[in-house]
């Protein structure tokens, strides 16, 4: 048989024999052989039990990371603060060419990183003297005032590493008081539960915790330990010994390739996350347009792994595996 | 959960590395299990059902 041939019986509707088939009977058994496998591993293995990450642990084991980071949010100089749509306006956010597609979803999570991070959780508690006076202070004094004073205590900070201990005096206003009375609060496990009260009685939106943790060492450093930095492969990766979400792979390949992987290099690789997911966008809809891309919807004709499947059928129709060229 | 089985999954992962490639074992034993699954369903035979025997009227029972 020709190829030309062979190319009209595979288009051609199917002549071989038929029987009646319940599809609803073979969804059920795959349902449960699955639930049954699934629950076995889950009484045999568990599920991934790493300790909790919490301000107490991050004040405790690097209460100087945890103070600088207080420090930044009261300047606004951290990631948070600095980050634009949908947390503030302090920044473009992502772009893909004139796609401004973060700055045109707008704020819709505002977050004031000075107010919702440090003042707020400060005057959940009954405070101190000092750290009483350092709110006050804090809250009577102009915007600008406030910024001068976290700026160059910031600014100072940086100059020395961020080791605390080694900050020269200055004018910082009440900025060290308030760094110091969150992070004693955070030591004291007060600030989880301050960062996570909503008013309502199921508190589910751990959206606040997650941005403070994520703008200082604390969070990332437990990412490197646990191999789940993007630049390693750590989407599809869990922690311990499990396994992680392989099926992410080629979302995750494209994270270790340049210019994807120099997140200083503009416009690509300042902005792969947008990239990464046009194009995750774009090889999608390319799989859901197989059957009608030239050239890919005839790839089974010239990988004919169905004559495989179905060899016996091709067998009895005279149609033998081709030779490969 | 607790058991030997539970505390050995939660141990710090093996990693095989190579370039810029990086796998955890886990992974690429799950995966090899994906396609070697995926191969034995192309190839192994589908099961045949007992033939139809020339004349028998057992499977048109009524």
């Amino acid at each position: 048989m020709s190829k030309a041939e062979k190319e009209i019986f595979d288009a051609a509707p199917w002549h071989g024999k038929t029987k009646q088939y319940d599809f609803i009977k073979e969804g059920v058994i795959a349902v449960v052989v699955v639930a049954l496998i699934v629950t076995f591993f889950s009484f045999l293995m568990g599920s991934p039990d790493d300790k909790p990450l919490t301000f107490k642990g991050w004040a405790v084991s690097n209460s100087d990371n945890f103070y600088a980071t207080t420090v930044q949010e009261l300047a606004g100089t951290s990631g948070t603060a600095t980050y634009g749509a949908p947390y503030n306006k302090n920044g473009q956010g992502l772009n893909i060419g004139p796609l401004w597609l973060q700055r045109w979803a707008g704020v819709t999570r505002p977050i004031d990183t000075v107010n919702d991070f440090v003042i707020a959780p400060l005057s959940t508690q009954v405070m101190s003297t000092d750290i009483a006076n350092a709110v006050s202070t804090w809250n009577a004094a102009p915007v600008s005032q406030q910024k001068t004073w976290a700026t160059s205590y910031d600014d100072a900070i940086t100059k020395v590493e961020g080791k605390i201990s080694a900050v020269a005096t200055g004018a910082y206003g009440p900025v060290p008081a308030l760094a110091q009375g969150l992070t004693d609060m955070a030591k004291a496990g007060a600030l989880d539960a301050a960062l996570l009260s909503q008013g309502g009685f199921f508190q589910t939106d751990n959206t606040k915790q997650i941005l403070f943790f994520g703008d200082g060492s604390y969070l990332d450093d437990a990412g490197t330990a646990a191999n789940l930095q993007g630049g390693t492969w750590g989407m599809m990766n869990e922690t311990g010994r499990y396994p992680g979400q392989a099926w992410l792979w080629l979302y995750s390949f494209w994270y270790q390739i340049p210019p994807f992987t120099n997140e200083n290099s503009k416009p690509i690789g300042a902005n792969a996350d947008a990239y990464i997911m046009a194009i995750m966008g774009v090889m999608s809809l390319g799989l859901i347009l197989i059957p009608i891309i030239p050239g890919i919807k005839t790839l089974p004709m010239r990988i004919p792994i169905h004559r495989g499947i179905w060899s016996e059928y091709y067998k009895s129709q005279g149609i033998k595996r081709s030779k490969r060229r | 959960m607790t058991g030997w089985i539970a505390d050995f999954m939660n141990h710090p992962a093996t990693y095989l590395k190579s370039g810029w490639v990086q796998i955890s074992v886990t992974n690429l034993i799950v995966i090899s299990l994906m396609l070697i699954i995926f191969a034995l369903a192309i190839v192994i035979p589908f099961p045949h059902g007992k033939k139809k025997v020339p004349g028998s009227t057992k499977e048109t029972r009524k």
